[in-house]
């Protein structure tokens, strides 16, 4: 039986981020979508890093754009969550309500 | 921040050193973002892209690395076999000059000289063309990865001296600290660099354009 590879915590922040912005998830966006959740700066090269992780567990897929002036003439490069990505979310998303539960000084949101 | 306010030496190190299949990507997400961002926050965008990326390199690519170790060495130690016999030969030539012009009533040649200190500049010449011509010959053979290749190399130097203890025959702690520590890796990049340079004029691409970049074609757009 082939081991099961749980995801990063920052791995599932990026894959949620392409999963809200949908059909307009390439760098920028990603970023700036993570940045506004977490309320901190994110690097480009670290989101591309998990973005190439995530893509060659096969999670997520992409494809080029168009290219843009202010982006020196190159192409965006737009990523998708996968059928297998999106089990991956909703099954850590199942162990984290559980585990989640399970905690009662986090109950009742006082920290 | 527009094109021109971007910093340049920044703007050339994201060009010249990240390597990988997003590095367009992540070059033209930067400079996008980049519109509505300080200088300090290029600057720092793109030195985490080129140091997430040396990282990754590093460690996807263990044996290319072991492998620009051991051909950086066998380098070296051909090229001092080479250039010590060539370059210790200046000096008799400078002695019989220094010579001929204290014979001629030029005594003060002797005072610089001795300033100059011929032998160490003849060592220091031959450390430096040493690790230039290593630099180049690994980043011509570890083209996609030529920054991981280099910073591999680099480190090997750096263990080595330290792990037999200074080798190299620099008559002061703090001279050979210096070729060590700045000398070696300056003169390693310097390598690649020219290198890299070679390769981009014969792309058909000018010095200029790479440094303005904003305005350029991409080199190699990822598939």
């Amino acid at each position: 039986m082939r081991r099961r590879e749980y995801l990063g915590s920052f791995e599932l922040v990026v894959l949620l981020a392409v999963m809200r912005l949908d059909r307009d998830a390439y760098g920028v966006p990603i970023s700036r979508e993570i940045e506004t959740a977490t309320g901190r700066e994110v690097a480009i090269g670290s989101v591309y890093a998990t973005l190439a992780r995530l893509e060659a567990k096969g999670l997520v897929a992409s494809h080029v754009g168009e290219p843009t002036a202010e982006r020196g003439g190159r192409a965006k490069r737009y990523f998708t969550v996968t059928g297998k990505g999106q089990r991956e979310v909703r099954q850590t998303q199942q162990a984290l309500r559980f585990l989640w539960e399970g905690v009662p000084q986090l109950q009742g949101g006082a920290a | 921040m527009n094109a021109s306010q971007r910093p340049q030496i920044a703007t050339w190190l994201l060009q010249t050193v990240l390597s990988g299949r997003h590095r367009e990507d992540i070059i033209g997400d930067i400079l996008e973002d980049s519109q509505e961002r300080s200088r300090l926050w290029f600057w720092r965008q793109s030195l985490t892209a080129i140091f997430v990326n040396l990282g990754r390199d590093l460690r996807e690519h263990k044996v290319l690395a072991l492998r620009s170790v051991l051909i950086g060495t066998a380098v070296l130690w051909v090229l001092h076999r080479m250039l010590i016999p060539s370059l210790e030969s200046l000096a008799p030539s400078a002695d019989t000059a220094s010579r001929w012009l204290r014979e001629n009533g030029l005594q003060g040649v002797d005072v610089w000289r001795a300033r100059l200190r011929l032998g160490d500049s003849v060592l220091t010449v031959r450390w430096c063309l040493g690790f230039v011509a290593t630099g180049w010959f690994i980043a011509k053979l570890h083209r996609p990865y030529v920054t991981a290749m280099l910073t591999a190399y680099i480190c090997a130097i750096f263990a080595w001296e330290l792990f037999i203890g200074f080798s190299a025959p620099f008559p002061s702690t703090l001279s050979m600290m210096v070729h060590v520590f700045v000398v070696a890796p300056l003169c390693v990049l310097a390598g690649g660099v020219v290198a890299g340079a070679g390769t981009m004029i014969s792309s058909g691409r000018s010095a200029k354009s790479v440094a303005m970049l904003g305005a350029s074609t991409p080199r190699h757009m990822s598939a």
